[in-house]
């Protein structure tokens, strides 16, 4: 092997730099939640146009127990395509895990409760999610993640400011367009990284 | 270029390919045969060998199972492997000439 130190220190540097950005992210979460809490989004602004009267809270209930049931099944299938755990993925799942457990507390326990009002559920929503992106961004290094979340946290700060109708409208856009297209990107991306990796 | 004492090296480590092994595997929870080879740019066959010392000396662990129906082999740093890899590194570093 080599006999200098100081490049066999600058040879395993360079391996673990090399094997440090080989963290996958999956979007495929990202597109699951942000289709389902659109579509009850888009469910409850119908109801308000229309003269239905459907009780959205088993909707709600159904779309989220949906999503925890699409999350653990997208969690076991996508482990053993995996090539690498890597423990940036790990943590980026736990934080996501951590801010959607807190989503479901707030908007259901808190919902039945009356303690989380409903004009506060997009700002809060804004929030919880802002935080995930902010954190996953800055894990993977990918500067344009990171700064979605700037647009999670303004979005949530006009949620809180223009409640009711506005807020569902903008957390249907900003769902759609900051976290599902987001998704997407992701996912093509981890493709390509599969396909190119040395 | 600087010759310096191999025999306080740990002699298992000390080959290219079990070193780029040990610093992917450093890095990550575990790792999957092929992404090892192409990490490292070994042969299957050269891979192969080098995982077998490191695995008889204790410093990595296997992991064999099936993903549609082809089976795969994962690979993870044992405790061991991991105290070793890093005494590795501090005598390597101990054997850096100062700094002026």
């Amino acid at each position: 092997m080599r006999s200098d130190p100081q490049q066999d220190l600058a040879y395993i540097r360079q391996v673990m730099e090399q094997t440090r950005r080989f963290t996958v992210i999956s979007g495929s979460y990202m597109i699951v939640w942000g289709v389902l809490i659109s579509a009850g989004l888009g469910f409850d602004l119908w109801e308000l146009h229309t003269a239905a009267r459907i009780p959205d809270g088993d909707i709600w209930l159904g779309l989220i127990v949906a999503g925890w049931l699409l999350t653990f099944w997208l969690q076991r299938r996508e482990a053993r395509y995996e090539p690498v755990a890597s423990y940036a993925s790990r943590l980026i799942g736990q934080i996501w895990l951590a801010c959607g457990v807190a989503m479901t507390v707030a908007f259901t326990v808190g919902a039945m409760t009356g303690a989380v009002p409903g004009s506060s559920d997009g700002g809060l929503m804004a929030l919880f999610v802002g935080i995930g992106v902010f954190m996953t961004g800055v894990l993977t290094g990918m500067a344009w993640f990171r700064n979605l979340a700037l647009g999670w946290l303004a979005a949530s700060i006009a949620m809180f400011v223009w409640h009711g109708q506005a807020a569902m409208w903008i957390s249907m856009g900003l769902l759609l367009g900051c976290f599902v297209v987001p998704g997407v990107i992701l996912n093509l991306q981890a493709k390509a990284l599969r396909k190119t990796q040395p | 270029m600087t010759d310096f004492d191999y025999q306080q090296l740990d002699d298992i480590i000390h080959s290219r390919i079990r070193l780029a092994v040990m610093a992917v595997l450093v890095g990550v929870e575990r790792a999957e045969f092929t992404f090892l080879r192409d990490q490292v740019r070994a042969t299957d066959g050269n891979l192969g060998t080098h995982l077998k010392k490191l695995e008889d000396a204790g410093y990595v662990s296997t992991h064999k199972h099936f993903v549609d129906r082809k089976p795969v082999t994962d690979y993870a740093l044992t405790k061991r492997g991991r105290q070793a890899f890093s005494v590795y590194l501090k005598r390597l570093e101990e054997l850096l000439p100062p700094r002026t």
